[in-house]
């Protein structure tokens, strides 16, 4: 997983630095950057991890679901931001981060198939999204207000997409996108135990989230 | 002194807002005297929106199971409801009000308003009472404009968004089951069991544009609906159903051929109740909302139950004619 990735091999380089012997672990030398908190996104994953073994909450109580929702946004932030960097990936499903998305959602998922397929057609226009700035990636999804139980094993979620990129068309930056803020919904589902992404979604004329503080979005 | 200052306001047009002491004094004794006809200032900027603009992953703009395929427009049950929304002062402070400065008095103005754009039209400013801009102020200008009455101020979405959210709110029914076998009826163990809903409810954008003489808004709410079977017995898992749920068809083949063709809203149930299982079929909603001056976000909306008791018996009952 990517920022189980990020996470690993900057522990692998504190430990490298204190004991070269002493390195071991992902050997992957292409993490990504997991956006946001990274102290947060840690304990999160210490959380998920813990309880990897056993069924994840059911949505009987939703908000024992939230940090597992996070996660994933999260991971989804962290494969999306690096598939869009270089989105001729996207076609090879063997590519680790292909792989970490792919592993966000269930077998034969419509939303992820077609992510991947509108990622490959930018890819063939020569298309790639770089972040607009060191501080912020290039898509962040955060939770808005409270799950939503629809049954035990499906939840419903508003969420916020905050997106700064600059498009690269060619080699060429064509343009800038600065905290673009798309409001919508998703939707987690839980599989074998284990909660899912099924699908997040961005209405059409929708801008401008609340908690970002309006279209223009406060920093 | 004079200062000027460059302010937005939320339609985003700029005006000059003014602070001068001695001449706004002279003009906050004036009275008011408005009459209630429309004056010609400028409108409101659409927000350039349209369509889903997720670059990132375009994905977004076409998943769901629910993306709106409807539009209702609620304008007329709306707009009623929408006055146009109040001019505050920037400070925030109350007491602002809009004060007749001309024709008489516009030449006093330390700038030139222009000439009335109509015959009749006065000048207006709005005073705002101890405007704080780094020195305390009687009395600050923010904003003026000619017209026969004060200025209005367009829509907000925040003055559209509750009444249309009411009137939405209101369409959003608990489902109405048709229970095969019918409610009373008892359903036999292993043999599936299928719930219609006679009111279908469909993924819907509800609109409203409420508009005054300075300008005009839109706000739509998304409303995605998600409906579930909850059967009510022990380890019973939800099951998905359509809008319309699924009807048993008594012309069709058997229960069992019918719910292998489409397992939408059927439960064959595992176990006997002589009391009856307490079922439900819930819609989840999922609401979001945006306008086209740029806010929007998500609403909540509780979820729409309409529970049902199934009895279920072991076997069918077998009447014998021994006459």
């Amino acid at each position: 997983m990517t920022i189980r990735r990020a996470v690993t091999i900057g522990m692998v380089l504190l430990l490298a630095s204190l004991c070269m012997s002493c390195a071991s672990g992902d050997d992957d030398g292409s993490g990504g950057t997991a956006d946001g908190d990274e102290t947060e996104t840690e304990a999160v994953e210490d959380a998920t991890t813990t309880t990897a073994a056993r069924d994840e909450p059911s949505a009987a109580a939703p908000d024992e679901v939230t940090p597992y929702v996070q996660d994933l946004l999260a991971r989804y932030d962290a494969a999306v931001n690096e598939i869009v960097a270089d989105p001729s990936i996207a076609a090879d499903g063997t590519n680790p981060t292909v792989e970490d998305f792919l592993d966000l959602f269930a077998s034969g998922n419509e939303f992820a198939a077609g992510s991947l397929e509108g990622w490959t057609a930018q890819a063939e226009q020569g298309v790639a999204l770089q972040p607009a700035s060191d501080d912020r990636g290039v898509n962040t999804t955060t939770l808005e207000g409270p799950l939503r139980r629809v049954d035990d094993d499906t939840v419903l979620f508003g969420q916020c997409t905050v997106q700064s990129y600059v498009v690269v068309s060619d080699g060429e930056e064509t343009r800038r996108e600065d905290r673009k803020l798309l409001p919508g919904t998703g939707q987690a589902v839980r599989i074998d135990g284990r909660w899912l992404l099924q699908e997040i979604v961005t209405p059409a004329d929708a801008q401008g989230c609340i908690s970002q503080g309006g279209v223009g979005g406060g920093s | 002194m004079t200062t000027g200052m460059r302010v937005g306001t939320r339609t985003g047009t700029m005006l000059t807002a003014r602070t001068k002491v001695t001449r706004a004094a002279v003009l906050a004794g004036l009275l008011l005297g408005a009459a209630a006809v429309p004056v010609s200032f400028p409108a409101a900027p659409a927000a350039a929106q349209a369509g889903c603009d997720n670059e990132v992953n375009p994905q977004t703009c076409h998943a769901g199971a629910g993306t709106p395929g409807r539009t209702v427009d609620l304008s007329a049950e709306v707009g009623p409801h929408v006055s146009g929304g109040e001019k505050e002062c920037i400070s925030g402070n109350p007491g602002g009000h809009w004060v007749d400065v001309g024709p008489p008095f516009a030449s006093a103005l330390d700038f030139d308003p222009g000439p009335p754009p109509e015959p009749g039209a006065h000048y207006w400013v709005f005073l705002c009472p101890n405007h704080i801009n780094g020195i305390l102020n009687p009395v600050n200008w923010e904003g003026g404009g000619w017209g026969i009455a004060p200025p209005e101020e367009p829509p907000a979405p925040e003055d559209v968004l509750p009444p249309l959210w009411d009137e939405v709110q209101a369409r959003l029914h608990a489902p109405e089951l048709a229970l095969d076998p019918p409610a009373g009826e008892h359903a036999v163990v292993k043999v599936p069991t299928f719930v219609g809903i006679l009111n279908p409810q469909v993924a819907t954008r509800y609109t409203a544009t409420a508009a005054n003489s300075a300008g005009s808004v839109t706000v739509w709410i998304d409303v995605i609906p998600t409906t579930t079977l909850h059967p009510g017995e022990p380890d019973a898992d939800g099951v998905r159903c359509d809008e319309d749920g699924h009807a048993f068809d008594d012309d069709g083949p058997k229960p069992e051929v019918q719910a292998e063709a489409d397992s939408s809203c059927t439960h064959a149930y595992d176990h006997v109740s002589e009391a009856g299982w307490e079922g439900d079929v819930t819609i989840t909603w999922a609401v979001t909302w945006g306008s086209d001056m740029g806010p929007g976000g998500a609403l909540d909306a509780a979820p729409s139950v309409q529970p049902f008791t199934r009895i279920v018996d072991e076997y069918s009952a077998v009447v014998t004619d021994f006459d």
